[in-house]
């Protein structure tokens, strides 16, 4: 220990440099090679980037209109994140994203704060399915299910899946005495808000139609839908609720149930078709401007239409102008002519991904809903 | 008689000292253990995705296309992130380290110290909230500006305590050295005192770097994410944990997989990291050395 001063003190000036120099050196060598990457690997220069973020549902449909749409015009960027239904709403508020996305219309609360900033409308982007999905070792897909048996596994009610009243629609299958484990979404899901509005069709549901629901203690939160499908590929006897391409695309597939159609007493599968079939019937559309509670598509009578089937939304707001210096007229048209390919061109990408195409009357009300679209009084689409 | 009972003796402790012996390497067994299988999973399973285009491309997780595409904005975002948080923190909290293990013996230098471990236990993810409240609400965008200062936060107190840790452990003999020399105080501080403990201060700073490269939490509530490249300062980017957080939720194959490629790139960089400043920092007098 005696020695150790004079042993440091001798050198000590350069090993100081030698320190604080490899420091700056990482520190802005980190930075640097990140500024310069870019410009190794980017085409042009000046380019412009939307930014959007919320539905989990919607999320592979729109990465595959946004990937075609970078291909027609390769100097505008869509970058869509999902966050989720509710969270993708709150960043609209705070004017952090230039659109939302939700499979839930915007409730009484969010339109008057989103009002604060500018009018909200209300476009829709697609239609899709919403599927029961479930892990049981053995058992293919197609277990019958109805609202009210649907509505008692979720609340609780019914723990193991040799339950009577799953038998009871289930002649034939051989059902396993293993407790139900109930997968949800534990983040503010439009999902769930579809889900839970199917389940309240029947008198036996206590728990409301809402993004979020407090669900029975046991079961099992996960986010996102792919957290959810991932739960329930990764965990036998699990049951819970997943967007129908999350559901056919997972590898390996994931078995799912049959719901009952009411009005027709039949099972249907969910499957494109069944889904469309579902949405063939919708008509009377509120304005874009207008109030979007009450548009359902869920236990569409139409013989053969699967029931859990719903809208997804992209929110934007009418005044542009009102995101401030960050949003200029060039951004604005860039925005608007995105909106525009979304509901026309856009709805190619949909059948190859299980999603439903809108159909003419619903791309006619969101035409006209991207027709009011505004930038210091000026009008972005003829 | 006696000769027998001493090898009685003698026999019973070479069996303690084998026992002893053979639970202390059990023990280095099993503490490896886990670090071996997640290295062996991680390599076994991210080693194929690794090749050029995967380093320096956008990704195209778009379904039926077959391929996941590059987590090029991942690596890029990771270190813009790094780069904001290291040039933030890394000053303030030597500084802070310093005058808390040189001149912090006082009501305010306790104050100090409690409230930066109060700081060190915060969880990362109420770090997000607080950014996203101060910088993203306020500027109106999500930011790598942001997310840089949310990883430059969790970065702050640890490498202040781990410098004042290891300032503390330099004799006082060598402060007195230097007194009796005339080298003014500031001076033997910096010149002497945290040359000296450089290699604990390093150490410190490496420490606090791997911790942050690996957030997520608040990364989500400042950043984003992004499939493209960095373009301003004031909009999302993309990094490493964030595109791991997002394609490992994927019930994709190929999502996974560019997941699993990701991590491997992750935990190269924090080893790259590691090993360059170990190097850099390796004097011939460190206090650890000098001792021997």
């Amino acid at each position: 220990m005696q020695s150790t001063p004079a042993a440091i003190v001798r050198k000590g000036g350069i090993s100081r440099t030698v320190f604080v120099v490899s420091l700056i050196v990482v520190a802005v060598a980190a930075g640097l090679s990140g500024y310069f990457i870019p410009g190794l690997f980017k085409s042009s220069g000046s380019t412009t980037t939307l930014n959007g973020a919320g539905s989990t549902f919607v999320y592979p449909l729109i990465l595959a209109i946004n990937s075609n749409y970078s291909n027609i015009n390769s100097n505008i960027h869509i970058n869509y994140q999902a966050v989720g239904s509710g969270t993708g709403i709150n960043d609209l508020e705070g004017k952090l994203v230039d659109f939302g996305a939700s499979d839930a219309p915007l409730t009484a609360g969010q339109t008057s704060t989103l009002n604060s900033v500018s009018t909200p409308l209300t476009i829709p982007d697609t239609v899709g399915a919403v599927v029961v999905a479930y892990n049981l070792p053995g058992i293919k897909k197609g277990l019958y299910l109805n609202a009210n048996v649907t509505a008692e596994i979720f609340q609780g009610n019914i723990t193991n899946w040799s339950d009577g009243r799953i038998a009871a629609l289930n002649s034939g299958v051989t059902l396993p005495p293993n407790p139900i484990t109930i997968v949800h979404r534990s983040d503010s899901s439009g999902t769930t808000f579809v889900f839970s509005g199917y389940c309240a069709s029947s008198p036996i549901w206590k728990l409301g139609q809402s993004k979020t629901i407090t669900w029975p203690g046991s079961a099992v939160g996960a986010n996102g839908n792919p957290g959810v499908a991932a739960v329930i590929q990764g965990t036998p006897y699990t049951v819970g609720y997943v967007e129908l391409d999350y559901a056919l695309s997972a590898s390996p597939p994931m078995t799912y149930a049959f719901i009952l159609n009411a009005a027709q007493g039949t099972y249907i599968e969910p499957t494109l078709s069944s889904s469309a079939l579902a949405v063939s019937s919708v008509s009377n559309l509120p304005a874009g401007n207008g109030n979007w509670t009450s548009v359902s598509l869920l236990n569409s009578s139409v013989p053969g239409a699967y029931p859990i089937v719903t809208f997804s939304y992209i929110m934007v707001y009418e005044k542009l102008d009102a995101y401030g210096s960050a949003m200029t007229l060039a951004r604005a048209q860039d925005l608007v002519n995105y909106l525009w390919f979304v509901v026309h061109d856009g709805q190619n990408q949909a059948t190859p991904l299980s999603y439903v195409a809108l159909p003419s009357n619903v791309v006619a009300n969101a035409e006209a809903t991207i027709r009011l679209i505004t930038y210091n009084g000026q009008t972005l689409h003829s | 008689m006696a000769n027998q009972k001493r090898e009685t003796l003698q026999d019973w402790r070479r069996f303690k000292d084998w026992l002893a012996y053979g639970l202390g390497a059990l023990c280095v067994i099993i503490a490896v253990i886990p670090l071996a299988s997640i290295l062996i999973e991680v390599i076994g399973n991210g080693i194929a995705t690794i090749n050029l285009q995967f380093l320096t491309t956008v990704p195209t997780i778009v379904i039926g296309s077959g391929s996941g595409g590059g987590i090029g904005p991942a690596i890029q975002g990771t270190f813009i992130l790094l780069g904001i948080a290291i040039v933030l923190a890394v000053p303030l909290g030597l500084m802070s380290g310093i005058y808390l293990a040189e001149f912090g013996d006082n009501q305010y230098g306790r104050s100090i110290r409690f409230l930066n471990d109060v700081f060190t236990e915060f969880p990362s993810i109420v770090i997000g909230i607080l950014i996203y409240s101060l910088i993203v609400v306020a500027t109106g965008s999500f930011s790598p500006i942001a997310g840089g200062t949310a990883l430059a936060v969790i970065m702050l107190p640890i490498v202040t305590r781990t410098t004042e840790e290891s300032i503390k452990l330099v004799p006082n003999s060598i402060r007195d050295a230097a007194t009796a020399l005339g080298i003014r105080r500031w001076r033997a501080t910096i010149s002497i005192v945290l040359s000296t403990a450089k290699s604990g201060v390093a150490t410190g700073i490496l420490l606090s770097i791997a911790r942050i490269t690996g957030e997520t939490a608040p990364l989500v509530l400042t950043i984003l994410g992004s499939q493209f490249f960095y373009y301003a300062w004031n909009q999302p980017i993309d990094a490493l944990p964030l595109r791991i957080f997002r394609d490992a939720s994927l019930p994709y194959a190929y999502a996974r997989q560019q997941a699993w490629g990701a991590a491997l790139i992750l935990i190269a960089i924090v080893l790259g990291l590691n090993i360059t400043i170990r190097l850099a920092t390796r004097g011939k007098y460190d206090a650890s050395r000098a001792r021997t």
